[in-house]
């Protein structure tokens, strides 16, 4: 850990921590997710290394899907980790 | 820009999947690398975007989930080029006659003169052929300038030459000398001689002794003007020659005799009306198709000859060639009077046109047809006044031997 620190090695990329990046309240990357556990337009909810991702809104949906990223878009009401 | 340049060529499919678990549908994708676009949800499923050679990947995907994967449009280019492999062909066609009309550009296909009335097109293609230069030579075997040197010393009457290569033809662009005359140099002293016989009729000196006047009668190979000034002493003796370049205007009457003659009976050509057509065609000089055999025994033929270009200079080595053969048969006929009294006096014409030409003044023409020996005969004289007189060189150590 010290030896990161003091190197500035980052972080998601050592210890494989997932990454969550909201632009306003209508766009959301999460990088480093491991699958999808629930999808619908109000509810999506991502697996990660942590744990689980609640993201609560309407009209949801996943504009980017790939093995790296996630890019959901519509209106977050909630983010929660359970 | 670019990236939606490299969107288009690497094209794209709408894709519909109707499945149980859509969740699992995407995760297995995930876990397969694959790169969904807008993913939406809808009544029956899903649709997202994927690229297009990745949709093949989906197919043992949706078998797994035992899901419906359905395209709805494709975009890009791998969709058209789908579509139009059923014609390849046609795109294959395309390949071939632009590599061919590449490779036969590389040649020459058509020579060409412009600027010669003396040696016609056909003589100087002979001489081009015996260089080496002809029809089907690689363009970049040929030398212009070693063509321009060498056409300027064989030929004596061509003063300038330039040739080019423009597309697949040879312009070879001449001037000849219209000089025939052996022209001595203004500046080597000479003398002027008769070179007929006559009565001189004018004679003005600009430089030089004049030895004759108006009115004598000259021989050829007379000396008219001398191309010496004898400078004189205060004691009237020759103290030196001066030679200068003779230089001087005389003119000449003397008659020329007009000896032409027709035979009464030839033989003439009656056209049955007959015609015979045919098509063929050469590539490079040889026949590829049509033939040559023709019906009739004496005939005359039309030859019509185009070579196939694909632009003014692109010539290909194709020539479509058109003869046409019209029958005649062969008929002893006469010249009635009129007809060669008609023909002789035209030969007659031609000849005094000829003459007034070279700068010839025609006096009085004296000349009557008659029938001799079973021959029209225009027989008779005309007067002329005309220009005499050659340059010729002084000899200069003869002089000196002479002058001591």
């Amino acid at each position: 850990m010290n030896i990161i620190n003091s190197l500035g090695l980052p972080k998601d990329v050592i210890y494989g921590c997932s990454t969550i990046k909201v632009v306003g309240r209508n766009e959301m990357f999460i990088q480093n997710f491991k699958y999808i556990i629930e999808y619908n337009d109000s509810i999506i909810t991502v697996k990660v290394k942590e744990g689980i991702i609640n993201v609560c809104g309407k009209g949801l949906m996943i504009e980017n899907y790939n093995c790296d990223e996630l890019k959901i878009k519509g209106y977050i009401c909630e983010i929660k980790y359970c | 820009m670019i990236e939606r340049l490299i969107k288009y060529v690497k094209g794209c499919v709408l894709v519909n999947v109707k499945a149980f678990s859509i969740e699992r549908f995407i995760n297995i994708c995930k876990a397969k690398k694959l790169v969904l676009k807008d993913l939406r949800l809808n009544d029956e499923g899903c649709s997202f975007y994927v690229d297009w050679y990745e949709y093949k990947k989906l197919l043992p995907i949706a078998e797994k989930t035992t899901s419906i994967i359905t395209v709805e449009q494709e975009y890009g280019l791998p969709s058209y080029a789908k579509k139009y492999l059923k014609h390849k062909m046609f795109f294959i066609g395309i390949l071939i006659s632009y590599i061919l009309i590449r490779v036969l550009s590389l040649y020459i296909w058509n020579i060409e003169f412009d600027g010669n009335s003396k040696y016609t097109d056909e003589a100087l293609l002979k001489y081009l052929k015996s260089t080496g230069i002809k029809c089907g030579k690689y363009i970049y075997d040929i030398d212009c300038n070693a063509i321009e040197t060498k056409m300027r010393i064989d030929f004596n009457d061509i003063i300038w030459v330039s040739a080019e290569i423009e597309g697949t033809m040879l312009r070879v662009h001449i001037k000849e000398n219209t000089y025939t005359k052996n022209v001595v140099k203004e500046y080597e002293n000479c003398d002027i001689i008769a070179d007929k016989d006559g009565v001189i009729s004018k004679i003005v000196t600009r430089s030089g002794t004049a030895m004759v006047k108006a009115g004598d009668s000259v021989k050829k190979g007379d000396v008219l003007v001398k191309g010496q000034i004898e400078v004189y002493n205060d004691y009237k003796e020759v103290e030196y020659i001066r030679y200068v370049h003779a230089d001087a205007s005389i003119k000449v009457s003397t008659s020329h005799e007009i000896h032409e003659t027709l035979p009464i009976t030839y033989t003439g050509k009656t056209y049955t009306g007959n015609e015979y057509k045919t098509y063929s065609v050469f590539a490079n000089d040889r026949l590829i198709s049509g033939k040559e055999k023709i019906p009739y025994d004496l005939y005359d033929v039309i030859t019509e000859e185009k070579q196939l270009h694909l632009s003014k200079s692109l010539y290909l080595p194709v020539t479509l060639n058109k003869k046409t053969y019209k029958e005649y048969t062969l008929s002893e006929e006469k010249y009635d009077l009129d007809t060669a009294k008609r023909l002789l006096s035209a030969r007659i014409d031609e000849y005094f046109e000829n003459l007034e030409q070279l700068g010839v003044v025609i006096v009085e023409k004296n000349v009557t047809i008659d029938i001799y020996n079973n021959e029209y005969i225009a027989i008779g004289y005309i007067d002329t006044i005309e220009p005499i007189g050659e340059d010729v060189p002084i000899d200069m150590i003869a002089e000196e031997i002479l002058t001591e």
